[in-house]
């Protein structure tokens, strides 16, 4: 909402800068966003006549005129083609600066010109292009011309909340000034001199059939308009806050718009049939052309104007082209009326017509302006459209407008902001805001005016209180009262901790737009469901993930494409919809990364060595190290998902709460990646099982285990297998054969080639065994040792190697 | 003194100097094999013990054994040294570091964390809620009217197949969840992802990451939430900055205010960051709406609360000068690794 001061002078007395304007209105909850300085260039500029203009002798398109300025008659070489003699105009005088330059006594091809004849965009009246100014019989050949434009002006742009309306006029904004001030507000007068003799009972009619979407409607009539140019000052308001001047009947229905706030509408009587209003709504269906000539379909929702014939406008939203005011109107019927907010939002919404009359309408105007703003707006009419107005108005109004008193108790304002205001503070701010105010006992009731829509509750006051008194009143408090009032849930720490294990082996966390593509969930998985958004922002995020693997895929892709080779990213995140790791459509909180490139990167003394399927596992392990969690792994060599080696994480049960392994070539080539990537995903809750409230040790979520004083022993035995029996399998042998005594089983070598055949390698494990209270002999292993060899020699094609 | 002790000393003396004066392996067994060497001056000297004057020969021996004590130490502990040496001598110091794989932490992670890390000082716990969200939690409890264009799908992000299902708009709806869960005291901040129908540019991103503020209990005042903001932006921002409050309209909150902090950058004077008004917005704040409580049936008579928000982006390109917000979606690892050190 633009704002000039200059205008705002005619409501409230100040002499504060527009600097102070701005933080005051800034800390009234209207933020000022920025104030234009502007300047007219009018002064040194003088009323003139044109005695004489005659065309000059050596361009076609100058005249050369003779120009009256009061006790001096100058030649002035114009080049308008509406320059004329006996025409009124501003001139400005050698030695005057108009923008960039200064008028100088000069030639014109040949001629002498000493001043120039002005054009309102010339000085920066208007951005008019209509040739030089014509002035009106009420300037005064000789006078200063900067009378009747000031010069300087300042304009302030304010964010105005949804919740105040009200604010969206000058009247609005000087009113909370005067308040904050306690300075007199001036209201415009509201006076209206009815010159005809006609009455305009007998010439319009208002019938409202929709009296809940149109509470009130204000008619009255004006005869004998002339369409032609508002007057100077005027242009220059409407000017200053952005708004186009158009002609007289539109500029001033504007002006008061943005004067009181009050849209109104000027409809050419002539076409209105029998001078009847009915304010009915739309037919579902009905057809109707709009001011700017395009047809639109209504609906039932929509309110109408109309008379008995067709309609008119559509309510609080756009003029129809058929009763547009034109050059040749001379009866105008002026609506004032107060419009239901969301009627008027669902109309302007549905038919993308924001307006500043709609804007108003659908947050509220005030419902007792109609009156007075149809009065003002008739009185504007007969001073400057030369109209007569007719006898008397036309008030519809089936609903008045009521809006009940609210409590105050003068103690709310402590218990809620943690500062005293006094009753009489209170009060003070009340009146000052024109509320009504009514002591009973210890109780302020106070009744909002009629444009004070947001005053509904207690709380309201206990709002306007404070921001008069000033947010900046309120003490800061030294110290609050610290309560242990919650614990974070347990999901929190196991985020925390899976992100820093993540970081710890060398992840990149990555945050990627939980938007994503369904095309990107197609080509990773076709099982995948994500949520689809109705209107999405663009193709890329037309889903809500329900997996972070195409979005990580996506970042390889990106960093390949700019030549980084080793990339280790993950991601930690919420994902939703259906149709993986059990998702059926709560959201769940996944883990997922991916690992393309070397594992050790190349330097000066070390070969690079690349990632392979023991780094997945590596990661896994490491991580529910980290989360304190067992990790039963299940491999599978069979695809896996999208996975061509997998590794399914086991939670209890069946339940599987992740997967991981290398991705299938063909759909990292969907993401244009040409390179081994090894990914996993989890859904980290299904895995870790958090519950509120449960013991849940940091570290080491088993405890202490009492280790052996004493040495350990250790055995290595190696077996020649086939290549297809998975190490693991024979681990879990000597793992589970074993007695008490064993401590660890580990494989220290794996070997294929000579003179192993081909299809068969070497697993050489080390059996470490300790016992808690003596130093073990031979006798305590020998018969372990055994038992092993013999159970593991029972694996097909297994034997021990000599 | 006896002449034959005070051999021994000049010995020793000898040793010592000798000791200090090899620099290399050979020159060190070369002391070794003269001094302690089967044929060495040690071992002349046990072999003369018999004939040492009976009343000094206690001595000497004495004298003698820890002398080849002294002396078998020393040139062990100097085989030693110059072995090491030896290890070093080829060893360029100037080489560049290998590389370590070394992860990262998402700036947005490391300032979420921050924030976080104060207000679990505070006395806050860490509530998160799911991302995708009902129009109830979202809009209806937080008070927001039927008409409020915030609703719009203009604005905002509504699932296609689901009804009254959208992208959270805000982490207020954790408040909403948490305030339905348990009773007052409450003291919580939720930080998480929220989405917006913003055409992604330098400065908008259709998701970005919040954090809010709430406290409810008994006594809860705008004064409380005036020192409380004030206190935070101080561990956040270092202890010189100070807040301001300007009115504003939040459907949730009633006072609503807008939050200014002193740009820590200039210290208020004026700055590029601070586009020279000395003076950075940072987040809405205001006492909970009493319609807001009652909604999820905590009396607006008996407790009041605030809550404020704060947007994790923006402070994270305030404190970096990361000028473009889509930098950090897009995980350029040249990016993501700037992140790695620790604090």
């Amino acid at each position: 909402m633009k704002i000039s001061l200059n205008w705002l002078h005619d409501f409230v007395d100040f002499d504060e800068s527009p600097e102070q304007i701005a933080e005051i209105l800034t800390f009234l909850n209207f933020e000022c966003e920025g104030i234009e300085y502007i300047k007219r260039y009018v002064n040194g500029v003088r009323v003139g006549k044109v005695l004489e203009a005659i065309p000059h002798p050596n361009a076609d398109k100058l005249q050369l005129t003779k120009v009256d300025i009061g006790g001096e008659i100058l030649p002035i070489v114009c080049g308008a083609p509406n320059c004329r003699e006996g025409l009124i105009v501003p001139v400005a005088t050698v030695g005057t600066r108009i923008g960039e330059f200064t008028i100088e006594s000069r030639k014109l091809r040949g001629e002498m010109s000493q001043g120039m004849i002005l054009s309102e965009s010339e000085m920066k009246i208007s951005e008019s292009h209509g040739g030089i100014l014509e002035l009106g019989d009420d300037f005064k050949v000789g006078d200063d011309f900067s009378k009747a434009v000031p010069a300087e002006d300042a304009v302030l742009e304010f964010e105005v909340t949804v919740n105040r309306p009200d604010a969206l006029s000058h009247i609005g904004m000087a009113r909370e000034l005067a308040s904050h001030w306690r300075r007199p507000l001036r209201l415009p007068s509201f006076e209206v001199q009815e010159t005809s003799t006609r009455n305009v009972e007998d010439e319009l009619r208002i019938d409202i059939v929709a009296p809940e979407q149109c509470p009130r409607y204000v008619g009255r009539k004006v005869t004998g308009v002339s369409v032609q140019d508002s007057p100077l000052w005027m242009k220059a308001r409407l000017s200053s806050i952005g708004q186009r001047p158009i002609s007289n009947v539109v500029d001033i229905t504007n002006y008061i718009l943005f004067e009181l706030g009050q849209p109104l509408h000027a409809f050419d009587a002539d076409k209105v049939k029998d001078g009847r209003i009915i304010v009915r709504m739309a037919e579902e269906g009905e057809d109707f052309v709009t001011l700017d000539d395009k047809s639109r379909k209504l609906v039932s929702t929509d309110l109408m104007i109309a008379d008995p014939e067709k309609g008119i406008a559509l309510g609080g939203v756009m003029g129809g082209a058929n009763s547009e005011v034109t050059d040749s109107t001379n009866d105008v019927i002026i609506e004032a009326a107060y419009f239901d907010p969301p009627t008027i939002r669902k109309t302007a919404k549905r038919l993308a017509l924001p307006s500043e009359a709609s804007r108003r309408f659908e947050r509220g105007a005030d419902p007792g302006m109609q009156a007075n703003a149809a009065a003002r707006c008739a009185e504007l009419f007969r001073l400057y459209a030369g109209a007569e107005v007719l006898q008397g108005v036309v008030d519809a109004c089936p609903i008045p407008y009521q809006r009940p008193p609210v409590n105050y108790r003068p103690e709310r304002a402590g218990v809620v902001l943690g500062f005293e205001v006094s009753k009489s503070d209170a009060i003070k701010v009340f009146e000052s805001l024109e509320f009504g105010v009514e002591e009973k006992g210890d109780i302020v009731v106070v009744t909002p005016p009629s444009w004070r829509h947001d005053i509904e509750r207690e709380i309201d006051l206990v709002e306007e209180v404070a921001r008069h008194v000033g947010y900046d009143k309120v003490p800061t408090a030294e110290e609050s009262h610290v309560v242990l009032s919650n614990e974070d849930p347990p999901l929190e720490r196991i985020l925390d901790t899976a992100v820093d294990s993540m970081v710890a082996m060398g992840f990149h966390e990555a945050i990627c737009s939980a938007m994503t593509s369904g095309d990107d969930h197609e080509a990773f998985a076709g099982g995948l469901k994500p949520f689809e958004i109705q209107r999405s922002i663009n193709p890329e995020m037309n889903v809500y993930r329900a997996s972070l693997a195409p979005g990580l895929l996506r970042v390889v892709e990106h960093n390949l494409n700019r030549g980084l080779e080793d990339i280790f990213v993950f991601e930690v995140g919420q994902v939703g919809g259906m149709g993986w790791l059990g998702c059926e459509g709560e959201q769940r909180l996944h883990l997922s990364f991916a690992m393309v490139g070397q594992r050790i990167p190349q330097s000066y003394d070390r070969s690079s060595e690349p990632v392979d399927l023991a780094d997945v596992v590596t990661v896994l392990n490491e991580l529910a190290r980290g989360l304190t969690l067992d990790l039963p792994l299940e491999f599978s060599y069979d695809s896996c998902d999208n996975l061509m080696l997998g590794v399914k994480v086991a939670a209890d049960n069946d339940d599987i709460a992740g997967v991981a392994g290398l991705l299938k070539a063909e759909v990292g080539e969907r993401f244009g990646i040409d390179q081994p990537v090894y990914m996993a995903e989890l859904d980290l809750e299904r895995w870790v099982k958090p519950v509120a409230g449960e013991l849940r040790l940091p570290g080491n979520n088993g405890g202490y285990k009492r280790f052996s004083r004493f040495p350990s022993s250790t055995r290595d035995v190696s077996f020649i297998v086939p290549i297809t029996t998975p190490a693991e399998e024979v681990r879990r042998v000597l793992q589970n054969h074993s007695n008490e005594l064993l401590e660890d089983v580990v494989l220290f070598d794996l070997y294929s080639g000579e003179p192993l055949a081909t299809g068969e390698r070497s697993l050489a494990f080390r059996l470490v065994f300790r016992a808690v209270d003596r130093t073990l002999t031979d006798g305590d292993i020998d018969p372990v040792i055994e038992t092993v060899i013999s159970e593991v020699e029972k694996l097909k094609g297994v034997r021990l190697r000599g | 003194m006896h002449e034959k002790i005070v051999e021994l000393q000049t010995l020793r003396e000898a040793l010592e100097k000798d000791i200090s004066k090899a620099d290399s392996p050979d020159s060190i067994e070369e002391v070794r094999v003269r001094y302690i060497g089967r044929k060495g001056s040690i071992a002349d000297l046990f072999k003369q013990i018999g004939r040492v004057e009976p009343q000094i020969r206690g001595e000497f021996g004495k004298t003698l054994n820890s002398l080849k004590q002294f002396a078998t130490a020393e040139i062990e502990r100097k085989v030693k040294d110059l072995e090491q040496q030896e290890t070093v001598a080829g060893v360029d110091p100037t080489l560049p570091p290998r590389p370590v794989a070394q992860g990262s932490y998402h700036p947005i992670t490391l300032i979420e964390r921050e924030v976080k890390r104060i207000f679990s000082r505070m006395g806050f716990a860490v509530m998160r809620g799911p991302e995708v969200e009902d129009v109830w939690h979202n809009f209806d409890a937080l008070n927001t009217p039927e008409w409020h264009p915030s609703r719009d799908a203009s604005d905002t992000l509504y699932l296609a197949d689901v009804p009254d299902m959208l992208l959270r708009t805000e982490t207020s709806p954790v408040q909403i969840r948490t305030m339905q869960a348990q009773k007052p005291p409450i003291r919580i901040v939720a930080p998480g992802r929220v989405f917006r129908n913003d055409k992604p540019d330098a400065t908008h991103s259709p998701m970005f990451t919040q954090v809010e503020g709430l406290y409810v209990d008994k006594g809860v005042t705008f004064s409380d939430l005036k020192g409380t903001v004030l206190q935070f932006y101080r561990h956040l921002l270092g202890k010189n900055v100070v807040t301001r409050f300007r009115p504003h309209f939040f459907p949730f909150t009633e006072p609503s205010a807008e939050v200014d902090v002193s740009c820590p950058f200039c210290g208020g004077n004026g700055c590029r960051v601070c586009k020279q008004s000395g003076w950075i917005e940072v987040g809405g704040s205001g006492m909970v709406d009493p319609n807001v409580l009652e909604t999820v049936g905590i009396d607006p008579e008996v407790y009041t609360g605030w809550a404020f928000g704060l947007g994790v982006e923006r402070m994270t390109m305030l404190l970096y000068g990361v000028d473009d917000i889509r930098l950090f979606y897009e995980n350029d690892i040249r990016f993501l690794q700037q992140f790695g050190g620790r604090r």
